[in-house]
């Protein structure tokens, strides 16, 4: 354990959360319903603040540009072009009355998209881009004065340029009003429990929550808190306990053995389900108990039978953003087979580039559009395959077998989403198959990095008994907790079982104050 | 929120409070005993006498092999090492061991770390405080208040760390003691460095920032252990564990080690440095980092130091007046590998 200098941040995971939360959510509900906005907006100032505070003026551009451009393609939608946009109109004479707002809406659209996406580059990958730039340059012994940008990344930066894009995207197909009171608007963008890793939100879904009046419900706060719980289990017991066993290998991969990059490899599918799942689980139990109703964005991805089930379970609100606002708009799948695996490759090539400015993100989601491609060429020479091999007939071996693939080639593509540059990646895929053995050395090598000593033993047993417990939990009915709801006389029995579990995490928690792997993002 | 809900939660939250306090007592006096015997100063209060008493850090444990030294002095021996042991913690361990009658001690051999004893107070090694004894444990909870612990920091160190090693003793245990020997590993394989790598070390980037001084509080700790020992009679001698040229030749390296020989030489303790001849430091194959041995580092280092050991117990006035006097003189920051202390073989009563 190395103990470190303490951050003032308000994650979740942090002390200062514990006194944020409770403030927080007591005055909303003590404040009259026309001035908790304002409560939560200020609340979710002071909570992004914490992190950088000048950053909030790059929400403060976003929130405006996005409010104005809404408000702009609503009118668009409700008054005459001539009347409302006159000069406008007149540089698009020529144009029927339809087209000319039609070419304006798109217009207006792109410019709020471009400034989105411009502050999304200008932050996130001008100097990926630069740096690659200068080094092309090099190659060709070019003279390139660009220099490199010393700028620290806006902490959840695409989650809420995304969660801004859709609305403005939801208002020019005219599924959505624009929202005339600024206040909600940015409150829409900055509500701090998705603030900074999402769910990526739709307006449909939270703006109208926001204008609703809410009453403080005694089973929304104890199922809010229930899923709190299980979100910081999730993330301080299971994520940052196998973190320091990923960390110590993928940071130092060479001389690793196979196994131990194996393990490393799986526990590190691990980390990042429970350490990304677990924010929202936090984060839409946070807002539960204030009475706010988020969307899913995880539905247990590892059980998943092809790839195309697991992005249908992992990050939902992602895949879905991608599905509406990209995926549909090239065409989906009602084009041309080609152009469908075109289609099918950009969306993920998109999605690793969104993940962050590294060629290992990007490789990462070429590989998830090059298995999509892959699950829709193969899928009939597969059913055939799994018929020839009678597994069609044993439902649970087949099942087993898939969910064995599925997780496998899920789990070839963590490497390169974990490893810190593309040669690491490649190393560890050499490592991992050339070099995997299952001698006595071998094994042990693979136990030593759970704690770099020799209470390594002690450690990998109780990471597999939690791993046991959180397994069975998440495969134990959804919401998890139902099959605790045992019968009624067993109330005490049920406050024993809460209270233990309690008490687990904040025994078993690690209290580092780890941040969240994907406010990176 | 009506009376009634208003009770459960109280009733909840009574409940949660009262399990923790549980765990938390039941931990703080108890969890020595399921610690393994072998290791730690929960091994070695089970001892009853100890000839050589090996205080120190990550290095002091992967450089001496005890098997190997009592093999070779009829001897026994102990390796009470935590990572990263600075100073002011090791007084600690010292005090409650000297105050109490077993085990006696026949010779400390306090590891000399200039880099440790330059660091703010940190502690990396939790087993310090799980494997401790209640007593030690609250005196240890005391000194981590003084250096100005972070609340989330002790409680990680008192509540969450070492949970994993009490909760699976029962299995675990007897594993653990079978790969430890009075403190030190056995059998354990740790191979030399890659010569690129080795000619590639430096001393850490942090290490280079740092003030470059040994802090007063560690400066004070290792006076006290030495007035300690001196107390309670028992012979105290200061070991450099050999590190790789580069690290010895540092800037921050060496200023430290001058001040740690200044302030062994002011209180007229044995300060003893290997030799290149005994203890080669350009050889990549006898290290396995920057810092710690390798399996054959440890081998030939276990072999190298019974000279000393010997000597030590026998007349630790002679190895105390030659290595009190040599280490008078500092030894200026970019001053080569310093020669000018014999290596240990040539100290004989």
């Amino acid at each position: 354990m190395a103990v470190s200098v303490q951050g003032k941040r308000v994650l979740f995971n942090s002390l200062q959360f514990l006194i944020f939360f409770p403030v927080v959510t007591t005055l909303y509900f003590l404040l009259p319903h026309r001035w908790r906005w304002l409560l939560l907006l200020t609340a979710s100032c002071y909570f992004y603040m914490c992190f950088i505070p000048i950053y909030l003026l790059i929400l403060v551009v976003t929130i405006t540009v996005d409010y104005v451009a809404g408000i702009y393609l609503d009118r668009c939608d409700r008054i005459e072009p001539l009347d409302a946009f006159h000069t406008v109109s007149d540089y698009l004479g020529g144009y029927g009355r339809q087209q000319q707002q039609a070419i304006l809406k798109k217009r207006i659209l792109l410019a709020s998209i471009l400034c989105n996406v411009g502050m999304l580059f200008f932050f996130k990958y001008f100097n990926f881009a630069n740096s690659n730039l200068a080094q092309l340059a090099a190659t060709l012994d070019w003279n390139y004065p660009i220099k490199h940008l010393a700028i620290i990344l806006p902490i959840g930066l695409s989650f809420h340029t995304f969660q801004s894009m859709s609305y403005t995207i939801e208002v020019y197909r005219g599924k959505f009003n624009a929202e005339r009171n600024f206040g909600l608007f940015a409150l829409y963008v900055m509500f701090y429990p998705q603030l900074v890793a999402g769910p990526i939100e739709r307006p449909q879904n939270l703006l109208p929550q926001f204008h609703q009046p809410k009453q403080f419900d005694y089973a929304l706060l104890k199922s809010g808190l229930k899923l709190m719980a299980w979100g910081f289990f999730k993330k301080l017991v299971i994520a940052d306990r196998v973190a320091d066993y990923v960390n110590s290998v993928y940071n130092a991969p060479l001389g690793q053995h196979g196994l131990t990059l194996i393990t490393a490899t799986v526990l590190f599918a691990v980390q990042i389900y429970c350490d990304f799942s677990g924010y929202s689980d936090i984060a839409i139990g946070a807002a539960r108990v204030m009475g706010f109703k988020l969307m899913t964005n995880f539905n247990v991805p590892y059980i998943a039978l092809s790839i195309k089930e697991f992005w249908s379970r992992w990050h939902i609100s992602l895949s879905t953003w991608f599905k509406d606002y990209l995926y549909f708009p090239l065409g989906g799948n009602r084009v041309s087979t080609t152009r469908h695996y075109l289609n099918l490759f950009i969306v993920f090539l998109v999605s690793g580039i969104w993940h962050g400015a590294n060629w290992t993100f990007i490789i990462w989601g070429a590989l998830h559009g090059i298995y999509q491609i892959l699950t829709v060429l193969t899928e009939r020479a597969g059913e055939q395959l799994r018929h020839l091999l009678g597994i069609a007939r044993l439902p649970v071996v087949d099942r087993g077998v898939r969910m064995a693939i599925t997780f496998t080639l899920v789990c070839f593509a963590w490497i390169f989403f974990r490893a810190a540059t593309l040669g690491d990646a490649w190393q560890i895929i050499r490592t991992i198959v050339v070099n995997t053995r299952f001698t006595r050395d071998d094994l042990l090598a693979a136990l030593l990095p759970f704690s770099g000593d020799n209470t390594a033993v002690s450690h990998a047993l109780c990471t597999l008994m939690l791993l046991g417990v959180f397994i069975v939990a998440e495969l134990w009915g959804r919401p998890w907790y139902a099959r605790l709801r045992l019968a009624p006389s067993t109330y005490y029995v049920r406050q024993l079982a809460w209270a233990s579990f309690v008490v687990l995490i904040l025994t078993m928690g690690r209290f580092a104050q780890n941040s969240f792997i994907y406010f990176q993002f | 929120m009506s009376g009634q809900q208003l009770r459960e939660s109280g009733r909840f939250l009574l409940l949660c409070a009262g399990l923790f306090s549980a765990v938390l007592v039941v931990k703080f006096a108890y969890s020595a005993r399921w610690c393994p015997t072998t290791q730690g100063i929960n091994g070695l209060l089970q001892m009853r006498h100890v000839d050589y008493l090996f205080i120190g850090s990550s290095r002091t444990r992967q450089g001496y092999d005890m098997r190997a030294i009592e093999r070779a002095t009829g001897k026994s021996a102990y390796l009470l090492a935590y990572d990263g042991l600075q100073p002011h913690l090791a007084v600690k361990l010292l005090e409650y061991l000297l105050d109490r009658s077993q085990p006696t001690i026949g010779l400390i051999i306090l590891e000399a770390y200039p880099y440790i004893a330059m660091r703010k107070p940190s502690v990396e090694d939790s087993r310090i405080f799980y494997n401790a004894p209640a007593a030690l444990k609250l005196e240890l909870l005391k000194t981590w208040q003084q250096t100005g612990m972070s609340g989330t920091d002790m409680y990680a160190l008192s509540v969450a760390e070492g949970n994993e090693v009490l909760l699976t003793a029962f299995c675990t245990r007897k594993l653990i003691e079978r790969r430890t020997y009075h403190g030190g590993y056995v059998d354990k394989f740790t191979p030399g460095m890659p010569r690129r790598r080795f000619q590639q070390i430096q001393e850490p980037e942090g290490v280079r920032q740092s003030p470059g001084h040994l802090t007063p509080l560690e400066t004070q700790s290792l006076s006290s252990m030495f007035t300690l020992a001196d107390q309670h009679g028992v012979p105290l001698i200061m070991v450099e564990p050999p590190v790789p040229q580069a690290i010895a030749q540092g800037a921050v390296y060496t200023a430290g080690r001058a001040e740690l020989q200044d302030l062994a030489a002011m209180a007229q303790i044995p300060y003893c440095t290997f030799s290149d001849r005994l203890f080669n430091p350009c050889d990549n194959s006898l290290f396995t980092d920057p810092l710690h041995t390798s399996s054959k580092g440890r081998s030939l280092l276990s072999r190298r130091i019974i000279p000393l050991l010997i000597a030590a117990e026998k007349s630790p006035t002679l190895v105390k007046s030659y290595y009190g006097v040599a280490a008078q003189t500092a030894i200026p920051p970019t001053a080569p590998l310093p020669h000018r202390h014999a290596p240990i073989a040539f100290i004989r009563p």
